[in-house]
């Protein structure tokens, strides 16, 4: 049945423009998948090469989405819902490494967790553990980038959200614990979906942060994006496989999610 | 003794709000007034949503905010019960982990407290609800739910912030009704928060009238009818408050004449009491077309003219009084003695047990 609609009828200008955004981004895909080279793909995408690094890739991202969540969501919670001297000043650094180039923010991270960094040497002559190099070193750096998502996208939420709700559970005996946990997380549970998949995305496509501080070592700190800079210097063909499964597992995680969380 | 004592003084942006009140054991406090004059304001204080600058609020003997003495107990620890205004059902909770919710924050184990909900639901009528988020229930049993939810706790003071205001018209009268019957099921102090001066006649012993942050006007609903002291008041006493017998849907006043009602089966026939607001009642010079069920042939006894309105009493079968605007009279050509036609709809009718 055809219904007339009257409400969201574009103005016209808008249309050829939002085509050219659509294909600015669609046409780099579609040139990538024309050089594709279909038949050695099976070949290309079962190299170790290949599957050590999808696999970093995702265990990277992963955590550092967990991670995110278990202090970014505090940390949005303090930024929204509190007031204290210098708060502006620290909205703004919680949001640098946005803005910050990622090789900065590595280089950053090798002063502060590297053999003679600021907290990295009191570790290492402790304890012998060394962040830089390592998986953890690819988690941190990809945490370090990606968190600022994760932040701004709960505050922005926890705003939003109602805060009658909350006063209504204290009036109910609810500790402000209680209250955070039952009420203020559940209201704000999209906008912490949205912010954790932002999160997750900035996390896998992470490249310079990581090979500052983590380095380029195949099946220890080589994710999917290093590995594609490599291959492209040597093996155009694995470079193209590689992309195509970054943007295969790229959409498969934001085609269900974009439309519920990602508003 | 007096259960609640409560001085509040306190600003909030450009309300200025000075205010002393109290309720005892048992007893319902409706605290009346135009939007702005701060009512909500004064349940944040009582609950504890906001401390007030000065003054003192004590509940049974025990201080809960004094800012003389830096005391101040939260919210979480006070032994109050609200009904807010849009409820605030937690939305994504079932309507008997709603009600469990209190009893949960207090360390009773979830077994316990659902089965306390469960009796709060059955109590209610909403047992076939217990799972049901609050997007899928009515606005009267979102209400019973927070109703249920701020009793579960058994508080010593229940304060109900505009309960009926979330709710149309037509369904209001009936959730009143149902409300008053619930409420007095209550043994603590009640304080309503209303801008509807039914509500208050209702669901209230004593009224409490507050303008622009201060108390107006105190007593009774007979008191405050016969001596209004300021015009907003007596705006609101205006309304005509009548007697009768309900059978069926048609109530046989005890002055004579018969109105059709929408009451509810939950208002128990016999001994009724209605409330109608003057503007409800419509006057004609002609007998209506249709067929409206409650039209009347009435006589103007007396005119008062009260800026741009007109208020008309009428006498005839139904002693009520009515109002119309300036036009509308002069259109009538309204005078004392003259007759007119008189109509009003039948959910213009507020009908509660007496």
């Amino acid at each position: 049945m055809r219904r007339r609609r009257t409400r969201n009828r574009a103005p016209w200008v808008l249309l050829p423009l939002a085509a050219v955004g659509v294909a600015f981004i669609v046409l780099p895909l579609v040139a990538l998948l024309q050089r594709t080279p279909w038949g050695d793909l099976g070949r290309l995408l079962g190299d170790p090469v290949v599957t050590d690094a999808l696999r970093l890739s995702l265990v990277s991202a992963l955590v550092a989405t967990v991670l995110s969540l278990l202090v970014g969501v505090p940390l949005a919670w303090v930024l929204a819902r509190t007031d204290f001297p210098g708060r502006a000043v620290v909205r703004a650094l919680v949001t640098l490494p946005m803005v910050l180039p990622p090789v900065v923010g590595g280089a950053a991270l090798l002063f502060a967790f590297g053999r003679r960094g600021l907290l990295g040497e009191p570790i290492y002559d402790g304890t012998g553990f060394l962040l830089p190099f390592s998986l953890w070193g690819v988690i941190a750096a990809n945490t370090f980038v990606a968190m600022p998502f994760l932040v701004i996208t709960v505050e922005a939420g926890l705003r939003s959200a109602d805060e009658r709700y909350e006063d209504a559970a204290a009036t109910l005996g609810a500790s402000r614990w209680t209250i955070f946990r039952r009420i203020t997380v559940p209201n704000a549970m999209p906008a912490v979906l949205a912010g954790a998949v932002l999160c997750w995305a900035r996390a896998l496509g992470e490249f310079g942060a990581t090979v500052t501080f983590a380095g380029n070592l195949q099946g220890r700190t080589q994710t999917m994006p290093l590995a594609v800079f490599l291959a492209l210097e040597s093996d155009r063909d694995a470079a193209i496989a590689l992309s195509l499964v970054l943007i295969a597992v790229s959409l498969a995680v934001l085609i269900p999610l974009r439309d519920r969380w990602l508003r | 003794m007096s259960t609640l004592d409560a001085a509040i003084r306190l600003r909030l942006g450009d309300l200025d709000l000075d205010v002393a009140l109290g309720a005892d054991t048992g007893e319902a406090v409706a605290i009346l007034g135009p939007n702005g004059a701060g009512k909500t304001t004064i349940v944040r204080a009582l609950a504890g949503l906001v401390p007030i600058d000065g003054g003192c609020i004590t509940l049974d003997g025990a201080v809960l905010d004094r800012p003389d003495s830096a005391t101040f107990v939260p919210s979480e620890r006070r032994p109050i019960g609200v009904v807010f205004q849009d409820y605030l059902l937690f939305p994504r909770m079932s309507a008997r982990d709603n009600i469990a919710f209190g009893l949960r924050s207090r360390g009773i184990d979830k077994a316990a407290a659902h089965e306390q909900a469960d009796a709060w639901l059955d109590r209610f009528g909403l047992a076939e609800h217990a799972r049901s988020r609050p997007s899928a229930l009515s606005g009267g049993q979102a209400q019973r739910v927070a109703l249920a939810r701020a009793l579960a706790t058994n508080p010593k003071l229940l304060l109900l912030d505009e309960p009926l205001a979330a709710l149309d018209a037509s369904t209001r009268v009936h959730v009143r009704a149902e409300l008053r019957r619930h409420l007095t099921t209550f043994e603590g102090a009640r304080i309503l928060i209303t801008h509807d001066p039914i509500d208050a006649l209702i669901l209230a012993d004593r009224l409490v009238i507050v303008e622009d942050g201060r108390i107006t006007q105190t007593g009774t609903a007979a008191d405050i009818t016969s001596r209004p002291a300021t015009r907003y008041v007596a705006d609101l006493v205006g309304i005509n408050l009548l007697h009768g017998r309900l059978d069926g849907s048609t109530v046989h006043l005890a002055d004579g004449g018969e109105l059709t009602v929408a009451a509810d089966d939950d208002v128990p026939r016999g001994d009724v009491a209605l409330a109608i607001r003057p503007q409800a009642i419509a006057l004609y010079a002609e007998r209506p077309d249709g067929s409206p069920r409650n039209v009347w042939a009435a006589t103007v006894a007396d005119l008062e003219a009260d800026r741009d309105r007109i208020r008309v009493r009428l006498s005839g079968p139904i002693s009520l009084t009515a109002e119309v605007t300036a036009t509308a009279a002069h259109t009538l050509d309204l005078r004392p003695g003259q007759q007119v036609w008189a109509s009003i709809k039948a959910v213009d009718v507020s009908v509660y047990e007496r």
